[in-house]
């Protein structure tokens, strides 16, 4: 059992040390992430430049603290507008049969489209912009919150309690609020976890496909994108970003785990 | 059986209605007018309505979507603005690579992800247990894209074991070559799903290992491996090929990604070609079709998952 807990503990940690990075970095390096110094193109990581600099010459540190600030504002948000979104709906859709017909076939509409593909294409045709891959990315998470909140909120519907609770006259949304939502925040909290794990990846997809955060803003999979050319001569531009999407990514899942593992 | 097919497949229809109304109000939903952005800021006036025109844009919206449907039911999805040919035809030449693509990466992740996930659950929390949770945490993870430029790098540039980009085609190279040019994209993509698929093996078979049923065989005298191959993995084929099915979506989205790396002229690279250059009928031609497959996928993964068990109906 103590090895199922280390999981939250060791997510959390995994977690906080990019967020203290972010905080840190701009203490540390005190180069702008678009400043660009031709002269110093292409150097390796030294005194200097900590993470070395990239083919514009400008500073990897810098450009990876933008950028990890980027991922981890999309993630939360998008967690966020995921969790509400999927709250509203589960409970429109699990109080009101007519609604839950109209929106579960929209939903099962869009789970027919592979998440990554309507995020590209929504990206693609909304448009450049932090704003846009937000709306982009939870149209594609929220199908499967929805999905989770009512099929955590129908069988609560057939508890004593939540019938008792009906009957003697409160509001459906009075019983919802007071009586259902403590029992389903542990598998909302679970899947947001995840689609915050999701949506940084996505996102690094995003900006490495070219839809998502556009130059000269920093972002993590844009980075990877401008160091494909020169991973021979300079491994390190490439190394460096991949190496933070992965530990962001698995830093979630991990969290995610811990937490389901705790609630179980 | 047969009752839960034809239920099955009536289910399908109403979620091919959505597929078609939401891949008509994606493209419709961009800020601007279509034409106007396909054809740039140096068009005339007059070139801008006659695209209009020629789109069917001038039109009230539920005429056009009707007049869509119309169209779609004689199997015709437009025609490409860039390519000026029907989309039908472009996606139908560029539509091998990627489905050998998937076959490769679906293989590998399934074969590579089932091995592990079996190794994991018969010495569940020993030490390759760990070991191996650790591992897929981290190929669900990494970023594709990003393992596919490391590999790359190592096999193809450094030991060059695999052509790096391009495809040869089935005609002109035999299927050995076509397989061969695509070897390095399967693997990436393979990788990433064997992560969630070793999961949810591990998970389901760890689960079965402690059934009763099975320590009565164990009791009678079955040897663990006749137990485990005879009993224990029938009831995991379940979950096993949902989450196959489900995981479907993610190599789909992974071949977008991967193509584009690779330089493979498949339908990803299709995609995000007219992505990039707004050729809104071949982009609502390419959703269609791929959500049309996925949809397919789901029905066959659902209709085999009920025939091994029909108690569970996934």
């Amino acid at each position: 059992m103590k090895k199922k807990n280390s999981y939250l503990r060791f997510g959390m940690i995994l977690i906080i040390i990019p967020i203290v990075f972010c905080l840190i970095s701009p203490v540390i390096c005190k180069f702008d992430s678009s400043y660009v110094d031709s002269a110093v193109r292409l150097t390796a990581p030294n005194s200097i430049h900590l993470m070395g600099t990239d083919d514009l010459g400008r500073d990897i540190m810098a450009r990876m603290a933008e950028g990890t600030r980027n991922s981890l504002e999309i993630g939360i948000c998008v967690a966020i507008i995921t969790s509400i979104l999927g709250l509203i709906l589960g409970y429109l859709v699990s109080f009101y049969k007519i609604v839950d017909g109209i929106i579960m076939r929209l939903l099962d509409g869009i789970m027919a489209f592979p998440a990554m593909i309507i995020a590209i294409t929504l990206a693609g045709v909304l448009g450049t912009g932090k704003r846009n891959i937000m709306i982009a990315l939870s149209i594609s998470f929220f199908p499967i919150m929805t999905r989770i909140v009512r099929s955590a909120v129908l069988p609560l519907l057939e508890e004593e309690y939540v019938q008792s609770a009906r009957i003697i006259g409160l509001s459906n949304f009075t019983v919802f609020i007071k009586h259902i939502m403590p029992n389903i925040i542990g598998p909302v909290l679970v899947q947001a976890t995840y689609t915050f794990a999701l949506a940084v990846l996505n996102e690094s997809v995003l900006s490495f496909v070219g839809v998502g955060i556009k130059a000269p803003m920093a972002s993590l999979g844009g980075m990877v994108n401008d160091a494909k050319n020169y991973m021979i001569v300079a491994p390190w531009i490439i190394m460096f970003p991949g190496v933070m999407i992965s530990w962001l990514v698995l830093a979630f899942n991990m969290l995610g785990d811990g937490i389901k593992d705790s609630l179980s | 059986m047969r009752k839960y097919i034809l239920g099955r497949l009536a289910k399908t229809i109403p979620v091919l209605c959505m597929i078609m109304i939401i891949t008509f109000f994606v493209i419709r939903c961009m800020p601007g007018d279509p034409a106007r952005m396909a054809l740039g800021d140096k068009a005339t006036e007059a070139q801008i309505e006659e695209l209009q025109v020629q789109l069917g844009l001038d039109k009230p919206l539920p005429e056009q979507f009707v007049n869509w449907i119309r169209d779609i039911s004689k199997g015709d999805l437009g025609e490409s603005l860039l390519w000026k040919r029907p989309v039908v035809e472009i996606i139908f030449e560029r539509m091998e690579p990627t489905v050998i693509l998937a076959i490769i990466g679906q293989l590998l992740g399934t074969l590579l992800g089932v091995t592990l996930g079996i190794i994991a659950a018969i010495n569940y929390q020993k030490i390759p247990d760990y070991l191996f949770q650790f591992v897929s945490l981290i190929a669900v993870s990494i970023p594709c894209f990003w393992l596919l430029l490391v590999m790359i790098q190592i096999l193809g540039v450094k030991l060059a074991i695999f052509p790096v980009a391009g495809y040869t085609m089935i005609s002109s190279g035999g299927v050995k070559n076509a397989i061969h040019s695509l070897m390095m994209s399967g693997i990436a993509l393979g990788i990433m799903q064997s992560g969630q698929i070793a999961r949810m093996t591990r998970t389901t078979l760890a689960e079965i290992m402690k059934r009763d049923y099975l320590r009565t065989a164990r009791a009678k005298g079955m040897e663990e491996g006749v137990v485990i191959a005879k009993h224990a993995f029938i009831n995991t084929l379940g979950p096993v090929i949902n989450v196959i099915g489900n995981s479907f979506a993610t190599l789909l989205g992974g071949t977008w990604v991967v193509e584009s790396i690779c330089n493979i002229p498949g339908i990803g690279n299709l995609a995000l070609n007219a992505i990039s250059n707004r050729d809104y009928p071949l982009i609502q031609g390419i959703l269609l079709f791929v959500a049309i497959i996925f949809t397919v996928m789901n029905l066959l993964v659902d209709i085999i998952c009920s025939s091994i068990n029909p108690k569970v109906r996934c």
